[in-house]
């Protein structure tokens, strides 16, 4: 078994063939609902409704369960910190990580009430809602894994998200839409690397002088006043000298350059890795001692 | 006793050579 999400009720396994050294990977998904448990290989085996992969991984996932080696119990959530895995506001996921009573309260609540937005900057909420006069403070923000870090002072140890958390995300999704989190990320670092190259950053005024516009969530540079130009070198032409070297082959005096060059790579690698590398090297010096010992109109 | 469900969705879904190979698979072939 790879994977084991209780909520979801879903595993994956991966699977080695018995006749070929081919691996397959079992998904099975609402293991715990038998009426609409699904499972699928990858293997192409399409002579029966299961294939053998299939069963050994219901085989083994039945055996994991009745030795209580999955985590399946009850779990006690603290709401003081849980993780909402989503990558952004997902209504199905919100339904899964509450309950659909917890769902339902927040939305007859959002139809009268409002949760009040107190902070919103650098993909983090702060939020207070107000149910049967107590307020609750409910943080929402994006971790490293962007996934969801939420925090509030609400008792729910049954569900990852309690109702206040369950009403601020609802609500953010219904005013601006599910990647809400990405629009109020800090963009700096990236953009005073866009204004470096014109020898600007965002401590300077730029006001008719540079404006950001966003394309996909992400920060794009456009200059307004005609007068500024980049000061540091564009990398491009730079590596396009590079690779627009003519080969030296035509003269002589290159070639004699070009071999020196030759050796000391050889000298180089030959030090680490002598074995493999010393062919190619030999074959590329012999490559250009016979360039150079064919004729003229030869060489191209 | 009724079997577990999972179990019975095998016995309901394979055929005989299914259900024969993936036992003998589940006990010999390394699952991981």
């Amino acid at each position: 078994m790879i994977e084991y999400d209780n909520l979801f009720g879903s595993a994956v396994f991966r699977v080695k063939d018995d006749i070929y050294s081919t691996f397959y990977k079992v998904y099975i998904q609402k293991i715990k609902d038998p009426k609409s448990l699904s499972v699928r290989c990858t293997c192409p085996y399409n002579l029966g409704d299961i294939c053998r992969h299939e069963a050994a991984s219901l085989f083994q996932l039945q055996e994991m369960i009745d030795k209580n080696m999955l985590d399946a119990g009850d779990v006690e959530y603290d709401q003081r910190h849980t993780v909402a895995k989503m990558k952004f506001i997902d209504l199905k996921s919100l339904r899964l990580l509450s309950s659909p009573v917890v769902f339902t309260e927040a939305e007859k609540f959002l139809r009268t009430n409002k949760a009040n937005i107190e902070f919103a900057k650098d993909e983090t909420v702060k939020a207070a809602v107000t149910l049967d006069g107590n307020t609750y403070k409910v943080i929402i923000s994006k971790n490293e894994e962007r996934n969801f870090d939420t925090s509030c002072d609400y008792v729910d140890t049954e569900h990852p998200l309690c109702l206040p958390k369950v009403i601020v995300f609802l609500q953010l999704l219904n005013s601006y839409g599910p990647h809400y989190f990405d629009s109020i990320r800090n963009w700096d670092k990236e953009k005073n690397k866009l204004l470096e190259a014109y020898g600007y950053s965002l401590n300077d005024d730029l006001t008719n002088k540079f404006e950001f516009t966003y394309k996909d969530g992400k920060p794009f540079l456009r200059v307004l006043d005609a007068g500024i130009k980049r000061v540091t070198p564009v990398t491009i032409p730079a590596r396009q000298a590079i690779v627009e070297e003519p080969l030296p082959v035509v003269a002589e005096e290159k070639e004699s350059s070009s071999c020196r060059h030759t050796g000391l790579v050889l000298f180089s690698t030959l030090i680490k890795r002598p074995t493999p590398i010393l062919p190619l090297m030999w074959y590329r010096v012999k490559v250009t001692m016979t360039a150079m010992a064919l004729p003229v109109k030869w060489r191209r | 006793m009724a079997l577990p469900h999972l179990v019975k969705y095998v016995y309901t879904h394979g055929t005989d050579e299914v259900i024969r190979r993936g036992k003998k698979f589940m006990q010999s072939v390394l699952l991981s």
